[in-house]
């Protein structure tokens, strides 16, 4: 008899435990994983979420600013969402992606989504054309040369001391010595040249670009025509020889290249901005590693824009309006510094009395404040035949 | 009566145990969270990996365990972790016999080979693992007795493959050298089946007999230079040990009567020097001048039935923690080079410990899975011409 009622009271107290668990969890949820510490303040009521899908490169900026405008801005949570540009260009094509703000890497991409989502009228144009809505930079950073200082020796030496240029890079890579054939150590081995993937990558793209401009001695004006050369396409062949693996993302390359040092890449291809991030590391583990300018270079300007899609409410384009205010707000300008971005705001100087500046502090490095001219970006077709020929005569002997 | 309570409570229980998980919000361990064994509801992560990171991973494992990691539905993670050689973790999973959640193999070489038989296997299309991402890193060395290293002229110079495997096939031995005490030269590599560091061995011979140092083809293997060179060297080299670890505690345990080199990884060159010394001399570790390969071990969550969202949640969770600046700092306490560039290289990597930090400045080329399938079918059939040659540890 005594066991059976222990059993009876055990049975009425899990049943208990059961509702109130059940009764407890879904109180728990009911808060709607607010974002503020609140408490009773952050009903769901009060908070506007918006997402802001972003190019991976900025992402360590994105995020620290990101932090601190969810403590001056509880009404408005943040969603980051970091893929790269072309990939999200992609999502955002295909109904996969639908952000409240989108920011890739370059403006060309945000004009490539823009034309491919015009080809169905009935959605309507994807960006308003003026306004604090409309794409507008929010840091900029110049594509650069990153070369192992013993390396970059031996290549200067070997272009009549002259910087780093695609043509000199293109004579050491061109040979079957390697390194030994320009005056460097045989135990060097070839010489290995990293930059992205073109088709998947804007950095990469950039580097094909700007290359075939040095190839033609032009800063404008490159043509079909030009690419359909056969002593040019044997030459960028021969250059891209030298690049034993395209990378999908410059973010994951530039790492690679601290990781794996000078046995993987000797060369590399990148913005500015991961340049500057990964100097620290890189000397930690094999040396110096210096940064060179091309003579034409080619900027990514980082848009960034607040979607027309039918998914973005009236009250989300006012949070995201918002949000890109504060991006664009001057201590956040100035705070992009120190994670090695320009900021598109003209008015705030990149040399600072900041110790910590790395436009000031790496300048041994090779980091520069005044950058060489850019390049013209070919008109649509030009890029498309470019890519087609990569994919072609370079990508297909992979 | 009895039976039908008894029912019930045990139907009640389960019933709390259940949605104690998930109460827990995520901040809290879930009521279930058992202090012995598994929570019943615990997502159970399954993590198949190269045996050479053992010591690394397992204390990794239970350090994230005791941090009550949690689904985001508040479910426990726990971490069953399998040391395996690569190449056998692989054919267990293509088996299905191994239901891996996770694969990290100790070098990448593997991952398209396992995608390649996983769509042969399975009759599908879509490959079983991405690239992954590096959790830890150490090149594969020639590891010698230092005296050896520096009779053939280390460190002033560069020594090769191709060097030392002309010394291994020259009869005179270490008598050409000035040593004749030493005997032969004789270099060891693990079985190039069942371990990385052997498939990779046989790889840098097959380069060295087409002379080349990237874009071996399998035309190249099937070159009488290459046949010829493979088939002289694996005449000659010791195949010992299930794992490059077991083959590193064999030759510091026998000593140089019983190999002059072998192929390893520089961490289990540093690991050597926190080892009783039972041998005459101390390891160095040789990066061969042709290039070497980086044992990088790569993390990759398997796109397969049985990986759900919840262990795809928890794949990411271990992968975070395992790439966490603690876990990475262990890593390089224990030899290797952390995956995370922001942790500088620093000892135990040093001349002290036998190895440099600042190599390897060049890398053989990892080829696809279509030439490392040959080479191993070639492997075989110069095996089968020459007879095993484990005999030649009993020497």
């Amino acid at each position: 008899m005594k066991p059976k009622a222990l059993i009876i009271i055990g049975f009425l107290a899990a049943v208990i435990g059961v509702l109130y668990l059940s009764s407890h969890r879904n109180g728990g949820t009911g808060e709607g994983g607010g974002a503020s510490r609140g408490g009773p303040r952050a009903t769901p009521a009060e908070v506007t979420e918006i997402s802001f899908l972003y190019s991976t490169e900025k992402r360590d900026w994105v995020e620290s600013a990101a932090a601190a405008f969810q403590r001056e801005n509880p009404a408005i949570k943040v969603h980051l969402v970091g893929r790269g540009s072309l990939e999200a260009a992609q999502a955002i094509l295909d109904g996969r992606e639908k952000p409240t703000v989108w920011s890739p890497a370059d403006s060309a991409v945000l004009r490539m989504l823009e034309s491919d989502w015009a080809t169905e009228p009935s959605r309507g144009p994807l960006f308003v054309t003026d306004g604090e809505g409309a794409p507008q930079p929010l840091v900029i950073t110049p594509l650069v040369f990153v070369v192992w200082e013993d390396r970059a020796e031996v290549l200067q030496k070997a272009n009549e001391g002259r910087s780093v240029s695609w043509k000199a890079i293109h004579k050491a890579v061109a040979s079957d010595q390697g390194w030994s054939s320009i005056g460097g150590k045989p135990e060097w081995g070839l010489v290995k040249l990293g930059h992205t993937d073109p088709t998947r990558s804007n950095s990469g793209l950039q580097a094909l670009l700007l290359a075939t401009l040095e190839y033609y001695d032009k800063r404008s004006g490159l043509t079909v025509g030009d690419l359909l050369d056969p002593k040019y396409q044997a030459w960028v062949t021969q250059l891209e020889k030298g690049v034993t693996r395209f990378e999908t993302s410059t973010g994951t390359f530039m790492t690679d290249m601290v990781r794996f040092g000078p046995s993987r890449y000797d060369i590399a291809v990148v913005y500015e901005n991961l340049a500057i991030s990964q100097i620290a590391n890189a000397q930690g583990r094999w040396g110096n590693l210096k940064v060179y300018y091309p003579a034409l270079t080619l900027w990514s300007d980082h848009p960034a824009a607040v979607l027309q899609g039918p998914w973005v409410t009236p009250k989300q384009k006012e949070a995201a309006l918002e949000w890109l205010r504060y991006l664009r707000s001057r201590p956040v300008q100035e705070r992009a510094l120190a994670f090695g971005f320009r900021p598109a705001d003209p008015s705030v100087p990149l040399k600072t009395q900041d110790a910590a500046n790395p436009f000031t502090r790496l300048a041994s490095h090779g980091i520069q404040v005044d950058v060489p001219p850019a390049a013209e970006v070919p008109e649509g077709p030009v890029v498309r035949n470019l890519l087609t020929l990569w994919s072609r005569v370079v990508a297909v002997s992979r | 009566m009895w039976k039908f309570h008894v029912g019930w409570l045990a139907l009640a229980l389960l019933a709390a145990c259940r949605c104690g998980g998930p109460s827990g919000g995520g901040g809290t361990p879930g009521a279930g969270s058992a202090t012995s064994g598994r929570p019943r509801n615990a997502v159970v992560l399954t993590v198949a990996y190269g045996s050479e990171k053992k010591t690394w991973l397992e204390e990794q494992a239970r350090a994230f365990e005791a941090g009550r990691p949690t689904t985001k539905s508040g479910r426990p993670i726990r971490v069953d972790a399998r040391a395996l050689g690569s190449g056998e973790a692989l054919r267990e999973i293509v088996s299905g016999r191994l239901k891996a959640h996770v694969y990290s193999p100790a070098s990448s070489a593997y991952l398209p080979l396992l995608n390649s038989a996983w769509t042969r296997a399975t009759g599908r299309t879509q490959p079983v693992v991405g690239q992954g991402e590096p959790v830890l890193l150490s090149p594969v060395v020639i590891a010698m007795w230092k005296p050896m290293a520096e009779a053939l002229g280390w460190p002033d110079r560069a020594i090769g493959w191709a060097e030392l495997m002309k010394v291994a096939a020259n009869p005179r031995g270490w008598a050409a050298h000035g040593h004749p005490e030493w005997g032969r030269f004789k270099l060891g590599h693990t079985d190039p089946e069942r371990s990385n560091s052997g498939l990779l061995s046989v790889l840098a011979e097959a380069y060295a007999g087409a002379g080349r140092t990237r874009g071996l083809s399998a035309a190249d293997l099937e070159s009488p230079e290459t046949l010829d060179l493979l088939t002289r060297m694996e005449g000659t080299v010791v195949h010992d040990g299930e794992s490059t670890g077991a083959l590193a505690d064999t030759m510091l345990e026998r000593g140089p009567g019983f190999l002059s080199a072998a192929v390893l990884y520089e961490n289990l060159v540093i690991e050597s020097y926190a080892k009783p010394p039972r041998a005459p001399f101390p390891l160095v570790a040789v990066y061969p001048v042709e290039g070497t390969f980086w044992s990088d071990h790569p993390y990759t969550t398997l796109e397969a039935e049985w990986v759900g969202p919840e262990e795809r949640e928890a794949a990411e969770a271990f992968r975070r923690f395992l790439v966490s600046r603690p876990a990475q700092e262990r890593a390089l306490a224990l030899g290797f080079r952390p995956a995370d560039p922001a942790v500088a290289i620093t000892a135990p990597v040093d001349a002290a410990h036998g190895v440099d930090p600042k190599q390897p400045q060049t890398l053989l080329e990892l080829p696809g899975a279509a030439v490392l399938e040959k080479l191993l079918a070639v492997w075989h059939q110069t095996r089968e011409s020459t007879g095993p040659s484990t005999g030649s540890r009993a020497e």
